[in-house]
């Protein structure tokens, strides 16, 4: 039984269809990403799942069990789903401990006039030693530092044990120098509380980075769902390439090994053609040597620590991107001979 | 299908926004009511009026706004650029004390000046020794805007002292790099200014319309004082209410026309404001600056304070002061019920203009339409629904609150809006995805964030309520006294010593939290 399955699911704002009709599924313990550019509509499915949008049509099941879709509608309290809101919207007047009570039963029954106990006990310590803030448990979160804001907008979606986790952009307002760790560290916090979790993401690292399986999202529709290999190595179209990372787009003619191209010959991934066909080359498969001969030359080059890119000018006129690890550096102007190195290529739909 | 059936997810249609509707339609009330009757009232009654009244009435209204916010705009313009740029000495006290007569009502202020220089008052008889037989009249014209200017200019001064705090001073040196003289700086200043002194004005036109006390003390025959006459002695509702209708237009206008001058003259700062503040050294103008300023506190807090303080300590042994005490426990009373329930029923408004809809926004409007009416035209359609209707509330203390309520419910909404805005909508997502219905989410989440939003629209509303007039003494039940009566009503004879307890209570109770607010976050009052 899937933990979120959507059949046809999908919404419109006026004129502007935000989500198309979509169908998806998530499974139990898996970390999914949703993918995709600033107003493609992820973050409108993550509140149709949470229950904060009713859909146009089509239905959605949390747990095997219908949420939205025909007669049937469940309000967002009852759906047994966590949210953790790219600002986190803690509860500024509640101390830690509160504020991850508050989804819990105790919460449920504290009255709003009611001393603050001081008292951490039950699922409330749990999942606050689980995040590694039990010790902050009666701070407020304006005393709180980003990360830790974070790490308790976590604990809090994660109380009352809930079927799944959504996380709007969970890392963006975070310094980027913190985010790689804290990455790091929710996906452990995740994976340990063994539940469910979908997180709405533009940013193509983070998403191949934590997720399992990731959904890209262009203009309202999911384009591809496939593992972070899958997504980066074969990418189902020009967009999806793009989109994901720096990618060479070549013409090629394909048979049943491979696919021969102006850079060389490359295996398939998947069966294509026969005849012409387009296909997506990472500036990691191809190889270059300083070659008086060669067949390209290095017009730019780009210095990123641990690897360096190479804009190279092919003879036949085209530019190729060459990605190699920084202890492979040529002066801009050598010539150099470009080949396919390792892997397989995808042949693009478009 | 299940879209339509829960619609109310997105735009909140509930209990809430059935109470903003009924809300919104009560306040709406006086304004329909006005338009109704006045579009009613007969060619021969609008003849008449046309012909008789109204064009006098225009001239001598319009006019005395035009005088009250030019020198408002001078004088109030002008004390906060001395308190704020300049070295003036002691200019940290002076901001505050500028800032003070907004806790004394005009009309208080024109008991005072009405019998310091009216016929036989103080000031002849220092003059008369001195061969001085007459002095010209105070009352009409020049006195009611003498009045007005020294009790109204603090909402100038205020909103341009907070404009000039906030200002860039680099860009007066900018100026001054590029080649420009000193004029140029000043004018580029004023350009800066134009949203603040906008607002300023806005708030004084407004309050000049909607007068009644001040320009009735001083004799003056404006759209307030003779709809009030025709209201009382002459009995002549459909007159009240055409005359009423002209003025609601003439009110629209100038918010309408104030608010666009505002709106358009917004500029954005590039780079929040400088810790730095450039003050400029006034040099051999420093003492006639410094005398300039307290010859206008003297006249707007010196003067009304001593004599207040006199008449009243005059009147300590008379009887009158027996029922002193009720007097104020009625304007507590009064005062104290509409602020509650000004409160409490804003609350469904303000989350439905949040809401954002435009649905919400329209209730908004209406419900705020109290904004445009002054409170003799609440209290005239009160009078007329109520005895067509609702016969038992004439009369009633419940009648005043709900008059009260409406006039004030403009404040309380904007003040419980702007607090819900800062709670953002992603909190009550929050708590409802931690399984709070509706229910909890509100009252667990948003009622305890928006505690102080609803305690400083109850301030607000209270203390504008405690000092009004004009439907106090239209809808008060029968014997029933409060400060403000007792103020007009004594001066309205001529009595004007007799008004001291009352008047001087009615400042320490609005000077109070004025005092507060001032120390604390200077100027933002009314921002």
């Amino acid at each position: 039984m899937s933990a979120i399955e959507l059949a046809g699911a999908e919404k419109s704002f006026g004129a502007v269809h935000a989500v198309r009709p979509t169908d998806l599924s998530v499974e139990r313990g898996e970390l999914f990403a949703i993918l995709g550019p600033s107003g493609c509509g992820k973050t409108t499915m993550l509140r149709l799942i949470a229950g904060f949008e009713v859909p146009d049509g089509g239905t959605i099941r949390v747990g095997g069990a219908d949420m939205a879709g025909g007669s049937c509608w469940v309000p967002p309290e009852r759906r047994r789903i966590g949210m953790v809101f790219q600002d986190y919207a803690l509860f500024p007047h509640l101390s830690v401990a509160d504020n991850v009570r508050f989804g819990l039963r105790e919460g449920r029954l504290r009255m709003p006039w009611r001393r603050r106990s001081t008292e951490l006990t039950g699922a409330a310590r749990s999942v606050l030693e689980l995040v590694g803030l039990h010790h902050k448990a009666e701070r407020f979160p304006h005393e709180l530092s980003g990360g830790e804001r974070q790490r308790v907008a976590l604990a809090r979606a994660l109380a009352p044990e809930p079927e799944v986790v959504l996380l709007d952009e969970p890392f963006s307002s975070l310094d980027a120098s913190l985010r790689a760790g804290l990455r790091r560290e929710v996906e452990l916090i995740l994976r340990e509380a063994e539940t469910a979790a979908i997180f709405v993401t533009h940013d193509q690292e983070e998403a191949l980075s934590l997720a399992d399986r990731i959904a890209v999202m262009h203009e309202g529709s999911v384009v591809q769902v496939g593992t972070p290999q899958e997504i980066y190595y074969r990418p189902r179209d020009r967009w999806t390439a793009q989109f994901v990372g720096e990618v060479n787009l070549v013409q090629g003619v394909a048979d049943p090994v491979g696919i021969a191209t102006e850079i060389g010959f490359f295996d398939l991934a998947e069966p294509a053609g026969p005849g012409v066909v387009r296909v997506a080359i990472r500036p990691e498969q191809l190889e270059l040597r300083p070659d008086e001969a060669g067949n390209a030359t290095i017009d730019d080059r780009e210095f990123r620590g641990h690897d360096v890119l190479y804009r190279l000018r092919h003879e036949t006129g085209g530019v190729v991107l060459v990605q190699r690890p920084s202890v492979e550096l040529y002066p801009v102007g050598t010539r150099v001979r470009v080949r396919p190195g390792r892997g397989a290529v995808a042949p693009l739909r478009d | 299908m299940s879209a339509a059936r829960h619609a109310g997810e997105r735009t909140g249609t509930g209990p809430a926004t059935a109470a903003a509707a009924v809300v919104a339609l009560v306040a709406g009330l006086p304004l329909l009511y006005v338009i109704v009757r006045a579009a009613g009232a007969g060619a021969d009654t609008w003849g008449v009026l046309l012909d008789r009244r109204v064009p006098g009435l225009l001239a001598t209204t319009l006019g005395l706004a035009a005088v009250v916010c030019s020198a408002t705009l001078v004088l109030g313009a002008g004390l906060a650029w001395l308190t704020v740029r300049t070295d003036l000495p002691g200019r940290r006290v002076l901001a505050v004390l500028c800032a003070l007569p907004l806790a004394i009502p005009p009309y208080v202020g024109a008991v005072i000046y009405a019998d310091l220089l009216g016929p036989r008052g103080a000031l002849q008889g220092v003059l008369e020794p001195l061969g001085v037989e007459r002095l010209p009249s105070i009352f009409g014209f020049d006195g009611a805007a003498f009045v007005l200017i020294l009790f109204t200019y603090p909402y100038v001064f205020l909103l341009a002292s907070a404009g000039l705090a906030g200002l860039n001073p680099h860009y007066d040196e900018a100026v001054r790099a590029l080649g420009g003289g000193p004029l140029l700086a000043a004018r580029t200043a004023a350009r800066l200014l134009l949203p603040a002194l906008a607002s300023g004005a806005l708030l004084v036109g407004l309050y000049v319309l909607s007068d009644f006390g001040a320009v009735s003390l001083m004799r003056l025959d404006t759209f307030t004082t003779v709809i009030y006459a025709e209201l009382g002695g002459r009995f002549d509702p459909p007159a009240a209410a055409a005359l009423s209708s002209v003025l609601v237009v003439l009110t629209l206008a100038v918010l309408v026309g104030g608010l666009r001058l505002r709106g358009g003259g917004r500029y954005t700062q590039t780079g929040a404001g400088y810790a730095r503040r450039t003050v400029r050294p006034l040099g051999r103008a420093k003492w006639p600056a410094l005398t300039l300023v307290v010859l206008v506190l003297a006249a707007t807090l010196g003067v009304p304070l001593v004599v207040l303080v006199g008449w009243t300590v005059e009147s300590l042994g008379d009887q009158a002061i027996g029922d002193f005490g009720g007097w104020a426990a009625n304007s507590l009373l009064v005062s104290g019920l509409s602020a509650s329930v000004a409160v409490a029923v804003a609350l469904p408004v303000a989350m439905a203009i949040a809401r954002g809809s435009r649905f919400g926004r329209v209730l908004g409007a209406l419900a705020q339409s109290g904004y445009a009416l002054p409170g003799v035209i609440v209290a005239l359609a009160a009078v007329a629904i109520s005895t067509r209707f609702f016969s038992p509330l004439y009369g009633t203390l419940a009648l005043l609150v709900i008059a009260f309520v409406v006039r004030f419910l403009p404040q309380a909404v904007q003040a419980e809006e702007s607090g819900l805005a800062q709670i953002g909508g992603n909190l009550v997502d929050a708590a409802r995805s931690l399984g709070a219905s509706r229910r909890r989410a509100f009252a667990q989440v948003v009622l305890p964030l928006l505690r102080p939003s609803l305690v400083a629209a109850w301030i607000v509303v209270f203390l504008t309520a405690v000092k009004e007039l004009p439907a106090t003494l239209i809808l008060r039940p029968i014997g029933f006294d409060t400060l403000p009566v007792r103020v007009w009503t004594p001066a309205r004879d001529g009595l004007y010593a007799e008004a001291g307890p009352a008047a001087l209570a009615l400042v320490v109770l609005s000077a109070l939290p004025l005092v507060v607010v001032l120390l604390s976050r200077r100027g933002t009052l009314l921002a």
